[in-house]
């Protein structure tokens, strides 16, 4: 896996990334590519940072980092710490990776038990995001998530379906069975098994929520998984205390 | 809301993608007109001598339209991206393979036969791509953060090293040294992935500190 030597090669090499994301001038794309014929170094290179794009690509569509600002990509403004630990936490999450679990959220006791909110990075701030488990989803109040001033969150729903089952539709209904949010014609899941739904703070406000996620493949379960949860509002400290989070109408 | 607005974006997106595949795979003309530009956009864009090599060309453009018929009727175009995007990066690997192929000498070509297939579809082939995929996303998430914010910049912001040499103020020989030492990095973290660069489950680490990029930002 070492890569050749020579000024030349390296010099090649430095091109790679910009030949990758295709903004080299037509002379230097000629450059790389008669040396692509003959160094495999820079073709494994190359296939790397091809993957690497992809790589970046996903995180980008799940919110992981942030996304481009413009098609042209020629307004670049710095981005906000990027990929830290606790977008990491998310990454870590959704690639079947230990995560921890903070205290005093429903840890250990009845079905409130994976309900970590790891955060992750986005354009706007940092977005707190909550796991349902698909092995909990039946259970009643399975995450209370804390309306914290007023935030966006994310959900992200651990999806047991196989591919038959797509295309999905997610319904999120509050306790008087309105539907707040919807989705259809979900096609796929990141990483095959999680499906994240942004939650504006004014459309899903504090109360009991239940996420139906229905199939409309061949091989769609008959029932819709169900997804319970709730947002509370924020704790209401008299005297400068803190106190338990209340729950909202 | 503009998240909102992304995803109903995202979601109109699929769908001109899901009825293109449709009229792709039904045969019809302006949609295989279509995916013929695409490709011949990215060989134009990375390829500019083979664009110009007729016969490699249409070898290259028969080969990829067989892949892109037997992915999307297996239903293993997943979304990930748009379809462009899709056709875009399988154009490139199969170009890559075919310069690889050409490197060789004759007599391994009379061994091997016709260039590796790409993308190729066995279970075993679809684990390991899977378990790379999961191997860069790793090394990604422990790149110093200086590394993270430059492959950001080519990748998701589209950025020339000129550009990007403009905005962050350094020259753009610092630009490339730096994006050399980033390379070399994640090669590192990939092999720190041991055999195959993918079968490893390490726990996920704080990112590195960057202290060896300062030593390439000596312009």
């Amino acid at each position: 896996m070492k890569p050749d030597s020579g000024a030349g090669h390296r010099d090649i090499q430095g091109l790679l990334p910009w030949w990758a994301n295709g903004t080299l001038d037509l002379a230097d794309r000629r450059r790389v590519e008669a040396h692509l014929e003959h160094c495999t170094a820079c073709q494994r290179e190359a296939v790397l940072l091809t993957r690497l794009e992809e790589a970046l690509d996903e995180a980008a569509a799940v919110g992981l980092v942030e996304a481009p600002h413009a098609p042209s990509g020629r307004s670049y403004r710095p981005a906000l710490p990027w990929l830290g630990w606790a977008a990491a936490a998310v990454l870590a999450l959704a690639l079947g990776l230990e995560t921890g679990v903070v205290p005093g959220l429903g840890n250990g006791e009845g079905p409130a038990l994976d309900d970590t909110p790891v955060t992750a990075t986005g354009s706007t701030g940092v977005i707190p995001t909550y796991r349902l488990d698909a092995v909990r989803r039946s259970s009643a109040d399975t995450v209370v998530i804390p309306a914290d001033a007023g935030t966006d969150f994310q959900l992200l729903l651990h999806v047991d379906l196989g591919p038959g089952a797509f295309p999905l539709e997610l319904a999120l209904e509050d306790s008087e069975h309105h539907t707040v949010l919807r989705q259809t014609e979900i096609g796929s899941l990141y990483e095959g098994r999680f499906l994240f739904i942004h939650c504006a703070a004014s459309d899903v406000p504090p109360g009991r929520y239940l996420a139906l996620l229905r199939g409309h493949g061949p091989e769609a379960p008959a029932e819709p998984l169900r997804y319970s949860f709730r947002v509370v509002a924020p704790a209401r400290a008299p005297h400068g205390k803190s106190g338990e989070g209340r729950e909202g109408p | 809301m503009p998240a909102q607005e992304a995803d109903a974006q995202r979601d109109r997106g699929h769908l001109d993608d899901a009825r293109l595949i449709e009229s792709y795979l039904a045969g019809r003309p302006d949609a295989v007109d279509r995916i013929e530009r695409w490709i011949g956009a990215e060989l134009a864009t990375r390829f500019p001598a083979l664009a110009k090599r007729p016969e490699e060309r249409e070898d290259l453009c028969q080969t990829l339209h067989g892949r892109l018929v037997a992915n999307l009727r297996q239903g293993r175009f997943e979304r990930r991206s748009t379809l462009r995007t899709y056709v875009s990066r399988i154009t490139r690997y199969a170009a890559i393979d075919l310069l690889r192929y050409r490197s060789r000498r004759p007599e391994e070509q009379a061994t091997e036969g016709t260039p590796p297939p790409v993308d190729d579809d066995t279970p075993e082939r679809a684990a390991q791509r899977e378990d790379r995929r999961r191997s860069i996303l790793r090394a990604l998430q422990r790149s110093p953060e200086r590394c993270r914010e430059l492959w950001r910049m080519i990748f998701l912001e589209g950025l020339g090293y000129r550009e990007i040499a403009r905005h962050q103020g350094i020259p753009e020989g610092t630009v490339k040294s730096r994006a050399w030492t980033c390379r070399r990095r994640l090669w590192e973290l990939l092999e720190g992935e041991g055999p195959g660069a993918g079968a490893g489950q390490a726990e996920p680490s704080q990112p590195s500190d960057d202290r060896d990029l300062r030593k390439d930002d000596a312009p």
